[in-house]
């Protein structure tokens, strides 16, 4: 029988990982290096978790209960390296605690309809489109962004030594200097689109990584599952038309254009019958303008146009000869 | 699991919701009898289950939690092991019990655990000291601590490396008060305490 590694020996190689994960993002050869690693013990993913949270900072209430770690001493550094660490004197008296108010996220939301330009503070900026709630979380290694629901472009200032990643639900985004959309809509999946530059999309609990280019879109399914696709030139200033407050349709069925101007208006669009829903249109609307669209497209496809539910109901015309 | 080990967050919440809880946990474990892995395998199998879970937003009791996770482990080895003795399925049921008190003694016991970890820490050799607390109290990141300690990035990494390995071999070890110094010394220790594990016959 082989002798089982024992869980202090994972430990040690646990904690080396958890040193190195702390210090910078790894290079591909190391990612591969710790799938690996993980991959031929259960334990290990457990020794790794644990090891990372032995690094988490101690709360303020814990430092009360630890009075021998709330101040570094200082007999241990070197004056000049206190002197030059822009640590105040006063900070290091306040015993520490000032270190434990760890900025909250800032919070952005927009109503259904509005679009918003979000200017950050790094140079970078970021347009919510219709009912998107993000939340901002920068510090001093990371630029950190959380696309709770909606959809929104982010238009990435470069900074090397800080990514700036897009989390939605169980999927991780990252970019460096990039233009690139996320959407997290219910009952659609999970959408990353790149306009420029490139995007490292995985989802939370795999280590499956895709690399997004340009003119390419990933998305997770429900089951997790990672695909991409290229996309024709010209499809992505479609997609992302909701920047200007328009939505833009290719032989997209009625039942699906509806589907769309609900993300952006109260206002409900109807069908009488399951033809006239997989009518298909082409065109470039105002996404609030929903009695536009539904003129124009009853003009164009000769429907007839009925009020309902403080709607429109949407009909094929009766030739009346 | 996310490129580069857990996030954040789960990682923040181990630390706050479930590490507290540890200890109670590994002294139920080594109460009780083991037959296939001791309590530090069972942790640890607990923890990769725990940094897995897609979501812990709707886990209100992070203790029972944890040590329900522990006890499908068991559970799950007793069934695989396709034996099953009366003791097991005994200290199974009692389990749920253990996780539904916490008690003064447990607070008193988590602190005594803070305490704990502040000395093991003190304990560190200076410069691993002074790496490590810049790193877990005060939130620096590496490069930072390097360039203030005028050493290179390796070098913090692997006092940040040995400070977590003491902390989890405190933690792991009941941390009856004797605190090993030297990384080699807590490895040599280790592998006699494997030995002696083995030679019990697990």
């Amino acid at each position: 029988m082989t002798r089982r590694e024992s869980s202090a020996d994972i430990d040690i190689a646990a904690a080396d990982w958890a040193a190195r994960l702390d210090r910078s993002m790894l290079t591909s050869a190391e990612q591969g290096d710790l799938n690996v690693w993980l991959a031929a013990d259960s334990r290990r993913l457990g020794a790794l978790a644990r090891a990372q949270a032995m690094l988490v900072p101690l709360d303020a209430q814990a430092q009360d209960a630890a009075p021998l770690l709330a101040v570094p001493q200082p007999a241990r550094f070197s004056r000049r390296a206190l002197l030059g660490s822009g640590l105040s004197t006063a900070a290091m008296a306040a015993g520490g605690a000032w270190l434990f108010l760890r900025a909250a996220p800032e919070r952005f939301t927009t109503r259904k309809g509005e679009v918003r330009l979000v200017p950050l503070a790094d140079g970078s900026s970021m347009t919510l489109n219709t009912a998107s709630h993000v939340e901002v979380l920068f510090d001093a290694h990371r630029r950190h962004v959380r696309l709770i629901d909606g959809e929104a472009l982010f238009e990435v200032a470069r900074e090397r030594q800080r990514p700036f990643t897009v989390k939605a639900g169980d999927m991780q985004a990252e970019a460096l200097g990039t233009v690139f959309s996320v959407a997290n809509i219910p009952s659609r999946p999970l959408t990353v689109t790149v306009k420029q530059g490139r995007v490292a999309m995985r989802h939370a609990r795999s280590t499956a990584t895709l690399a997004l280019a340009a003119n390419m879109q990933g998305t997770i399914d429900a089951q997790g599952q990672l695909a991409s696709t290229d996309l024709a030139p010209g499809t992505i200033d479609r997609d992302i038309a909701w920047r200007e407050g328009k939505i833009i349709f290719s032989g997209e069925t009625l039942r699906s254009a509806a589907a769309e101007f609900a993300r952006y208006s109260d206002v409900p669009i109807a069908f009488a019958d399951a033809f006239t829903g997989n009518r298909t249109i082409s065109g470039y609307y105002s996404a609030t303008d929903v009695s536009g669209f539904v003129e124009a497209v009853s003009l164009s496809l000769g429907l007839r146009v009925a009020p309902r539910d403080g709607g429109y109901v949407l009909s094929a015309q009766t030739v009346i000869s | 699991m996310a490129m580069g080990g857990i996030g954040k967050e789960r990682a923040l919440w181990l630390a706050r919701q479930i590490m507290p809880h540890e200890p109670a946990l590994r002294a139920w474990l080594r109460r009780r009898s083991t037959p296939f892995s001791d309590a530090d395998d069972i942790i640890q199998e607990a923890y990769a289950r725990l940094a897995t879970l897609d979501s812990v937003d709707h886990i209100l009791e992070p203790r029972a939690y944890l040590f329900r996770t522990a006890n499908s482990i068991i559970a799950q080895e007793i069934r695989r092991a396709r034996i099953v003795s009366i003791e097991s399925m005994a200290d199974l049921s009692q389990l749920v019990v253990e996780a539904n008190t916490p008690s003064p003694e447990h607070l008193a016991a988590a602190r005594e655990e803070l305490n704990r970890v502040a000395e093991v820490i003190d304990a560190l050799p200076a410069k691993c000291r002074t790496a490590f607390v810049l790193r877990k109290v005060h939130g620096l990141p590496q490069r930072e601590i390097a360039q203030r300690m005028g050493v290179s990035e390796g070098t913090v990494e692997k006092h940040i490396s040995r400070g977590i390995q003491q902390l989890m071999a405190i933690f792991a070890r009941g941390g009856n008060g004797r605190v090993p110094t030297s990384i080699e010394q807590h490895s040599t220790e280790q592998q006699t305490h494997d030995k002696a594990r083995k030679q019990r016959g697990h």
